[in-house]
């Protein structure tokens, strides 16, 4: 079986490598340096199973990349991660089920690593 | 004084001008009198004296208006003073002339001063005396003669006018005017008495008008000023409650302003956190897979990943603490905060604390404001810690009474004075150096437990240590 397409979000640089080096052994893991490029990654690669994307970044924050990108593929399982407390904009995309889960900073890879696994399942 | 001299003046004026006309008719009366007689015996040098006396005496009547007071006496008392020498040299001491020296002193007596009439008296009196005397040596002789003189019808005539004469002005004018002087004077007396009598009588209406005035408006003062009293006080209590509100006010402003520096700096330290973390994460899954995982690799990368969860729950921790939220419906567990709190003493705690902890078994969670509580705890720990000098003991014990959570912290440290543990909930009551604690710490601690309708207890005695008791209900209910 194919490795399961995962797109993470995040402006620093630093986090798409982590990101990438401690999750390719069992995602097919793509990286985007901001919201658009992320959009335009979607509509490119379009078997895209999950998104993970930080909360602030310069041009498009989190929540507004997702809601670009559901409008664009539904099917995608969306999750977000931010430093900071939950905010209000992410508890209503949680209530909307705009986002599935939300993981604070600094986050555990081992514990992203388990959620996504489960979400496809 | 002035008017009354003049007064007076006047009368004798008056009363001498009418004495002057009267004398003057009387006196020409019984000067044809004295005319028959002369004609009848003889002209004699007295008949002629007496015609000129007559005569200055007619003038002086007749321009009595014009002529002063000094002057019309003058000549009034010296025309009687010749008549009665002039008589007296004629006719010694049958002249009818000398009444006057009884007449004269007694009128003069209204008109000058009692001195001089009295004077003029003696005076009168000398003259009479030395003329006796001269009758009797000899050396004046009567000019007339005697018998027949006695018995001359005239002489009573002469006498009797005289006599009415003196009387009459005695009676009409020294006795009539004088008395209507009086009268008039006692009179107007009278009539400036009753003046007086009612403009007293208006005085006093005016004084108790004014003093009816004076009372009312005093009455009114007296209650202008209860009011401002009462004003007074309730500024007092207003500026009072101003005070509080300011206090409470600063103290949200500085925990608000240390909401936002926390949040700020937490975030900046979770991204580094970040990048150690899935370094961490990626080197351990490298030594796995290239089975390089010894016992030494694996107790370093546990140090990093030690370090990594402490630093995170340190930032967590202080998020938790400076969140400036106003819900009280959050759910706040009590264990968890207490253990923030204690993480975040642990440097005051280390080596020199020795913290055990009773926690109860049962939930620890209730309705309340996380960050406030937080507040709290914090304030109340670092109480304890800042009690104890050198070494000593903390004890949290925690229990679930009925529907309320009992949080109980015990020090061993130096304990309250009585007189200091009635005043320690007051804002800027503090026991520290100046610039040390604000002593603003446990009055806000029991403004956000009574916030959370809760109970904060505190016993304690100086050198057996503090115990503070926190009483919280579950669930939040708004008012009370």
């Amino acid at each position: 079986m194919d490795k399961l397409k995962v797109l993470y979000v995040d402006d620093e640089e630093l986090n798409l490598q982590l990101f990438e080096i401690n999750l390719s052994e069992i995602f097919n893991v793509i990286t985007a340096d901001s919201g658009e490029h992320g959009l335009e990654i979607i509509l490119k690669e379009k078997d895209i199973a999950v998104v993970v994307s930080d909360m602030k970044m310069p041009s498009m924050n989190g929540i507004e990349f997702i809601k670009k990108a559901k409008e664009v593929d539904p099917t995608i399982q969306y999750y977000i991660l931010t430093g900071f407390e939950i905010t209000e904009e992410i508890r209503d995309a949680l209530k909307t089920g705009l986002i599935k889960k939300y993981f604070r900073k600094p986050f555990d890879l081992d514990i992203i690593k388990g959620e996504l696994l489960n979400a496809i399942k | 004084m002035d008017a009354i001299t003049q007064e007076i003046k006047v009368v004798r004026n008056r009363v001498l001008n009418s004495a002057l006309v009267v004398i003057s008719i009387f006196g020409v009366i019984s000067h044809s009198t004295a005319l028959l007689r002369a004609i009848m015996h003889e002209f004699n040098a007295t008949f002629y004296i007496q015609t000129f006396v007559l005569v200055l005496l007619v003038l002086t009547t007749v321009y009595r208006k014009k002529l002063s007071l000094g002057v019309k006496t003058f000549v009034f008392s010296s025309i009687i003073i010749i008549a009665i020498i002039a008589g007296m040299v004629a006719y010694g001491i049958l002249a009818s002339s000398t009444i006057f020296i009884v007449a004269l002193p007694v009128f003069a007596s209204f008109m000058i001063p009692l001195k001089r009439a009295v004077i003029l008296l003696i005076s009168l009196i000398g003259v009479y005396v030395l003329f006796g005397v001269l009758f009797s040596v000899g050396i004046l002789e009567y000019a007339i003669e005697i018998n027949t003189y006695l018995t001359d019808s005239s002489i009573w005539i002469i006498g009797s006018s005289i006599d009415t004469i003196i009387a009459a002005s005695g009676i009409l004018f020294v006795g009539h005017y004088f008395t209507k002087a009086l009268i008039k004077n006692s009179s107007k007396i009278e009539e400036q008495k009753n003046e007086l009598q009612k403009h007293k009588e208006i005085l006093e209406l005016i004084v108790q008008e004014r003093t009816s005035d004076l009372e009312n408006a005093n009455k009114k003062l007296k209650n202008a000023n209860e009011k401002v009293r009462d004003k007074n006080t309730k500024l007092k209590s207003t500026l009072k409650n101003l005070k509080k509100a300011q206090i409470q006010l600063v103290h949200s402003e500085k925990m608000a302003s240390l909401g936002v520096l926390t949040a700020g700096v937490a975030h900046e330290i979770n991204n580094p956190l970040n990048y150690i973390l899935g370094g961490y994460t990626g080197l351990k899954h490298f030594l796995e897979r290239n089975n390089s995982l010894n016992e030494e690799a694996e107790f370093l990368l546990n140090s990093i990943k030690t370090g990594i969860d402490k630093s995170a729950a340190i930032v967590s921790g202080l998020n938790e603490f400076s969140r400036d939220v106003e819900d009280f419906n959050e759910q706040c567990d009590i264990h968890m905060i207490l253990d923030n709190c204690l993480l975040m003493l642990n440097n005051q705690i280390k080596n020199r604390i020795t913290v055990t902890k009773g926690y109860t078994k049962d939930s620890s969670i209730l309705e309340g404001n996380v960050g406030k509580l937080h507040q709290v705890f914090i304030n109340l720990l670092t109480n304890a810690c800042q009690a104890i000098g050198d070494k000593g003991e903390i004890n949290i014990t925690t229990i679930k009474e009925d529907n309320k959570f009992v949080t109980e912290i015990s020090d061993s440290g130096a304990g309250i004075s009585k007189e200091n543990l009635s005043k320690i909930a007051d804002p800027f009551f503090t026991t520290k150096e100046p610039g040390v604690g604000t002593g603003l710490g446990l009055s806000i601690c029991f403004t956000i437990i009574k916030s959370h309708n809760g109970e904060i207890d505190i016993q304690s005695k100086p050198k057996q240590g503090t115990t503070v008791k926190v009483i919280l209900p579950l669930k939040y209910v708004m008012n009370g």
